[in-house]
Parts: C-alpha cells; structure tokens; sequence
C-alpha cells in the first residue's frame, strides 16, 4: 500500500512537472535551509510566480 | 611507478557521462575514454547502422508500389539511436568537455524556483513540452506535396546534423553561462550589432509565426459548427479550471487539469450535437473573417487578462493532451503500420505544386522548420531549460535528445499525412483557385495531376468525418486530422467512429497552435513594451492598463493583418505565409548556429567548429535561396514582387481577377509587396549577423584577437566530491 501510495506521488510529481507547476516542498525545503530569515511564499504565491516567469518573457514557449 | 592523482585530478578525469570512473594519465582534456568498444556491442551498432541504411535506400528507391510506414520508422530509430550514441556524444565529450562534476547554474543559484536542479527526464519531458508546438505537425503535412521522400530525407537527415545539434550546443552554451539567452549570448559573443538584430529578428518571427498558426486554426474551423463549438468551449473550460485554482482549491492543479480533461471530452460531443441540430448548427457556422477576428480578440484577451485565468490553466491543459496524444499517435501507428499512399516524389518536385509554390530545392527544407531544425528552439534552450539541470551532462540528453523527439512527431506527421490517398491529399490542401468550388470540380483537377479520386469518395470522406465538405481545407490541420483518425480508428479496430477522432483530432491541434499564440501574443506585447519604452517611458511599465492594452492590440494588429489578408486571400494564404515563416524559423537557426560557432570558437576549440558550420552553411544556402526566390522569381506564383506587378498591370488593363474589385486588388498588391519587404528584413537580418559573425571569426583564428569565453568560470562540487570518493 505504501509502494503503491509512494508511486501515486512519485507520478504526481512527474506530471505537475511536465506541466511546468513548481515543486513547492522543494522549494519550502530550500528556504528554510538557505534563507530561514526570508518570507515564505505560500504554495498559491509561488505558482503564480512562476507562471509570470513563464508567460511574460520569450524563451518559454515554443511553435 | 605508478602516477600519483590527486582527488581533483581524478576528478578531471571522470567520464564524462558519469558512467565508469577511470584514469588516463597525461592528457589534461577531459574527454570520453579512449575504451574499445565490447565486440558484441559493436555488433550490435552495425545492425542497427544497417538496419538504417537498409530502410533509407528501400524508402529512396520505392517507385510506384505503397510502402509501409515500418520503412519509415525503421529509417528514423536506426539514425536517431546512431546519431545520438556516436555523434552527440562526440559533441558533449570533444566540443564542449561536458563535466558531470561542473556545477550547473542550477546548483549555484539554486533559489528553489527559478534554477532549480531536477532530475533529468524531468527536465527533458518539460523541455520536450516546451518545444514540440503544431510546427513539425503542419509543416510535414504540406510538405508531403513533393511525396514522402524529401520531407522524410529531411526530417531525419536534418534533425541529426542540423536541429538536435543547435538545441544541444545553445543549451550547453547557456548552461556555462548561468542561463543567459540567445540574444544575450549573440551580444557577448559576437557584438552589439548582432545581439540587436537578433533580438529585432525574435519579434518578427513572432509576428508571421502567430499570424500563419492562426489561419491554420480558421481554416480548419470555417464552416465547421463541430469544431467551431468544441474548440470554443476550451476556452470557458479553460476559465472554469482557472478559477476553481484560485478559490475553490487553490495550487490543486491536476485536479483541475483531470476536470479540465473530462470537460473536453464533454465538448467535443457538444459540438457534435450543436452540429446535428438544425437551429443551432447555421449559429455557428462561421466564415473565415468571423473566425479571424475572434482569433484575434482571443490573442488579445489572452494578453490583457491575468496569467492565472486563462493562459496558465490552458497551457496545463494543452500539456497533458499534448504529450498524452503524441503517445497515443506513436502506439496507433506501430501497431497499424499503415501503408503510405503517397508516392516518394511527385510530379510536383518541379515547383508547380498547388500547396505551395517553389521547386523541392530549396522549399522543402524551409517547409519543413520545426522537426528538422527550428530556430525558436534555440529560445527555449537559452530559457528555462538551462536553469533546471542537474549535471550539464545531461544537456545531452535533454537537448539532443529531446530534438530527437520532436523530429519523431514530425516523422509521425509526414506518416499520417501519407496514409491519405494523394487525390483525397490535395483535394484537402489546394487552394479554391486551383480545384474549384464543388466535389467534381476537385476530382477533374486531381486528375489533371494524374491521381485518382471520385467525387463520391470526396463526399463519403467529408461526411464520414461529420464535416460538409473537405475540399481546400489549406493548412494542413484538417489534412493530418483525417489521417490521423484514419489511424486511432484502425488501431482500435473496425475504422468506427472516424467523425469523433476526426475532431478530437482537430481540438488537439487546436490546443497546440492556440496555447503558442496566446502566450506569443503576451509575450509580444512584453517585448513591444520593452522596445516603446526607450521612446515612451510609461509605455515600459508592464502593469500600467494604459500601456498594457495599447501594446496588445497593436501586437495583435500586427500579426492580426497579415490572418486577415491570409482568410481573404484566394489561394488560401497559407501559400505565401508558410514560406514567410520557414524562412524566418530558418533564419533565426542560422543566428543561433552563428552564436554557437562564435561560442565554440571562443572557448579555443575552433577546430570543431565545422560540428556548427556545416548546418549554418546549409541552412544560409537553403534560405537565402528560399528568400531571394520569393522576393525575386519572374514567376507571379512564386515570387512576391512579380505577382504585385502582375496584379498591378491587371488592375491598369481593368482585367480584374473574378469577384475582386479594384480596391480588393490595390489591397493585395500592398500585401504581395509587404511580404517582400519582410521577407528581405528577414535576409539582411541574418547576413548581418552573419557577417559580424564571420568577422569575429576570422580575427579570432588568424590571432588578431584573443578568444575569450564568456562562461562562468568551472566550479566543482562538493557533493559530487564525496560522490565519486564514495564510489
């Protein structure tokens, strides 16, 4: 049942990068460890992030 | 006695793809190891080189028998599995050095969102999404017109030597550079000059790539309630999901995305129904002019509206369908390995082709952009990508590979577009002009080319899709959409329900081409603003209203002039747009191999540099050609000025072309004249480039200039340390 549950995520992961959504445990992780001092973004405020680093500039998209 | 190495020189002398650790004394480059190859594997590499010769030359020397796709498929492994193994590890290990244990921008700047170290096929199927747009869908399907071999030759021939090559050598060379862009990386390595007329060169490929994806879309939805009402109601689907992500489940994006799928099912049986009923199918049968101003006002909602509303949830959407349609098209076509219909080369290899004017030389190789070589590619590789790897090994993979990978969609295209009987090929992708109006006018035409198909056939075919008529539906969408639910619905078995994958056909294309445009749309407007605020200051500031809404519509308008001229034009449009933005892609490949030759040359390594050479000089050759033939050709099919002139001397004999008025043709003549001009921007762009390029070039190896790299000095990990100490 856990391999099971850990493979659900494991998909999970791969397909929320495949559509370019930014890992936010990862990000969490990194934040605390490098910048525990700085604010932290809230999983809503870090998507919408990076969805204006990949809609308002060229290079994210393709023909 | 034995050497003595220390840790860091052992770490020099890793292979480069990380595999064995191994020691060659002496030498200070890094390389691949200088290890004889297994006999067995070496068998094995000569089975499949010949597997790949074997099907090359039975594709080369078909003549007047069908073949099955399986030659076509064996053609393309054989060389992509050669290519890569051989000729991209040649290039990671030799031209670039590339160093598993050199720290990428995503370790050094890793800031959890933007550099972002990530496993590697994580990054190539985000790359692989990035890249892969309706390009190598349309342009092998009008390719097809000269026969399945030179579009075939050049796919899998091009993207080896040519395409994947670019992508690999501009995302390595970005990768060293802490992720800097093409235009960034043309100014630094090759001068001002050249980084301005790269960037210049950028919005005006934009320009005629929104303007040539959107009549692709309206020509596949004119007089179509079907498609019209499905591909419609992706955008309320689209809104729907985007705010169910704001309020309701916040950041839950698959969730959205599985509703946002189910919902497309939804409305693709929505538009069969709105297609049945008498009362509502007449709503939403829409001509061409309709459909392109509601294309428009899409682009510039698109624009104006907040990312997360439309643009981000639909750009999910069209990832998922993407990848899962591509999968699907790939096991249909293995399972079925359908017959090609088409023959290797047709009569029309001598320019008089009704898809598009111009001899197979040169316009075969700018038909055909994306799949083969595609430089809008070289953005996203000097994008995103280069700030997600790991290892910058793994450029490899993600960069020549997944070029591979796109070149296998182009093949899949040229596939389905070739399943197709050539009658029913070109009674769906040539102009009114050329085959009439009715099913026996187009059936006559046909067989004037020497193909067969009867009119019933053409009638069956239309209404077994759901469609009224199929005739000159340009633009290769509709071409592909038939051919490709003539393969879902024999892979399944039976060759039931062709109306529906038909469709579902239709609304995947329609997502690949209207998630480019929309978000080209936006980023057209944020490159206009960056370029007005040099001469309006407030013109700059991305989130005053004002400013927002006046660089959208003019960016709109731009690319929304030359849409609307494509719907009125009698040959459909597509004839003199798709030529514009082959050359343009093409061209924009050349700058970017101009700026990985100058990198490869300025790193002190010029004796590869032909690796970049020998495409940008095919590519110069190929569209100059290409260019030149279409500002200048005598022929009024092919070239630009000599249709304005032929227009021109009709307009002063009052001979009119049928239905036209005098200001109708003034019009055209404008536009024959305005695609010339581009079409010439779009030359001296890249012979500036060129040129500057060149100079730089010559100074450099004849040492009247140092070279000097502009890559982040190496810094090697500490992780990777304790790794291979560990090994």
């Amino acid at each position: 049942m856990r391999a099971v549950r850990l493979t659900l995520s494991r998909v999970a992961a791969l397909l929320r990068a495949l559509a370019g959504v930014p890992d936010y445990e990862r990000y969490a992780a990194h934040m605390r460890r490098r910048h525990p001092d700085a604010p932290l973004l809230s999983r809503s405020e870090l998507i919408a992030l990076c969805q204006r680093d990949r809609f308002d500039r060229p290079g994210g998209k393709c023909c | 006695m034995a050497r003595q190495f220390s840790a860091v020189q052992l770490l020099f002398t890793v292979d480069w793809h990380g595999g064995a650790l191994a020691v060659r004394g002496g030498r200070k480059q890094f390389g691949p190891m200088k290890q004889p190859m297994k006999p067995l594997s070496m068998l094995g590499w000569i089975a499949v080189a010949l597997a790949g010769a074997v099907a090359l030359g039975r594709l080369a020397l078909s003549r007047g028998e069908t073949i099955s796709a399986a030659w076509l498929l064996v053609a393309a492994f054989a060389t992509y599995a050669v290519a890569y193994r051989f000729y991209s590890k040649f290039i990671a290990a030799k031209v670039f050095a590339l160093d598993v244990t050199r720290r990428t921008p995503a370790q050094r700047l890793d800031d959890g969102r933007d550099y972002v170290p990530t496993h590697k096929w994580i990054v190539f199927g985000h790359h692989f999404a990035a890249i892969a747009g309706p390009g190598p869908l349309v342009g092998p399907t009008l390719a097809a017109q000269f026969g399945f071999l030179p579009g075939a030759l050049w796919i899998i021939v091009g993207v080896a030597l040519g395409g994947a090559v670019q992508d690999f050598v501009i995302l390595a060379a970005s990768v060293r550079r802490d992720g800097k862009s093409l235009g960034r990386m043309a100014r630094e390595e090759i001068g001002p000059v050249a980084g301005v007329t790269a960037g210049l060169a950028v919005l005006g490929i934009m320009i005629v790539l929104i303007s040539v994806l959107a009549l692709v879309i309206v020509n596949a939805l004119r007089s179509s309630p079907w498609g019209t009402v499905t591909i419609g109601l992706t955008i309320p689907i689209a809104l729907l999901m985007g705010v169910y992500l704001r309020w309701l489940r916040p950041a839950r994006v698959l969730e959205a995305s599985a509703i946002g799928i189910v919902l497309l099912a939804v409305a693709l049986y929505a538009g069969r129904a709105v297609a049945q009923s008498a009362s509502l199918a007449p709503m939403f049968t829409l001509g061409g002019t309709t459909l392109a101003v509601l294309v428009m006002l899409y682009g510039f909602l698109a624009s104006v509206l907040p990312v997360w509303l439309l643009l981000a949830p639909r750009d999910y959407l069209s990832a998922f369908v993407k990848i899962g349609v591509v999968l699907a098209l790939a096991l249909g076509i293995l399972f079925v390995l359908p017959p090609l219909q088409m023959p290797a080369l047709t009569r029309f290899t001598n320019g008089t082709g009704p898809v598009f004017a111009g001899k197979v030389f040169p316009f075969a190789f700018i038909t055909i952009a994306c799949g083969a070589i595609s430089g809008f590619h070289a953005l996203v590789s000097s994008g995103t990508t280069p700030k997600l790897l790991e290892h910058e090994t793994d450029a490899r993979l993600v960069g020549y590979g997944g070029m591979l990978m796109e070149s296998f969609v182009a093949v899949m295209a040229l596939i389905a577009a070739c399943v197709l009987t050539p009658g029913v090929y070109f009674a769906i992708n040539a102009p009114v002009a050329a085959i009439g109006t009715t099913a026996a006018s187009a059936s006559q035409a046909v067989a004037q080319w020497g193909f067969t198909v009867t009119p019933e056939t053409l009638n069956a075919l239309a209404a077994q899709v759901g469609e009224s008529s199929l005739l000159s539906r340009v633009g290769g969408a509709p071409s592909l959409a038939v051919g490709m639910a003539h393969i879902f619905s024999s892979a399944l078995g039976g060759g039931g329900g062709m109306a529906l994958w038909y469709h579902f056909a239709i609304m995947f294309e329609a997502l690949f081409i209207l998630t480019t445009l929309d978000a080209g749309t936006r980023v057209g407007r944020f490159m206009l603003q960056d370029l007005g605020r040099h001469v309006w200051p407030a013109f700059g500031r991305v989130s005053w209203y004002p400013a927002v809404v006046i660089a959208s519509a003019l960016f709109v308008a731009m690319w929304g002039w030359f849409l609307y001229q494509g719907v009125l034009d009698p040959l459909g449009g597509i004839n003199s747009l798709w030529p514009l933005f082959g050359i343009s892609n093409q061209l924009l490949a050349a700058v970017a191999l101009c700026v990985g030759t100058s990198v490869i040359i300025n790193s002190g390594r010029a004796r590869y540099a032909w690796v970049t050479i020998l495409p940008l000089a095919w590519l110069v050759v190929v569209t100059l050609t290409a260019g030149w033939q279409k500002l200048m050709s005598p022929d009024p099919a092919l070239g630009f000025l000599a249709k304005a002139s032929a227009l021109a001397r009709s307009l002063a004999a009052g001979t009119l072309p049928a239905g036209r008025s005098a200001a109708d043709v003034r019009r055209m003549i404008f536009n024959e004249r305005l695609d010339a001009a581009v079409a010439a921007a779009f030359m001296i762009a890249v012979v500036v480039v060129l040129a500057a390029s060149i100079a730089e070039w010559t100074a450099i190896v004849r040492g009247r200039k140092a070279a000097s790299s502009t890559e982040v000095p190496a810094e090697r990990g500490v992780e990777s340390l304790v790794a291979v100490a560990g090994d």
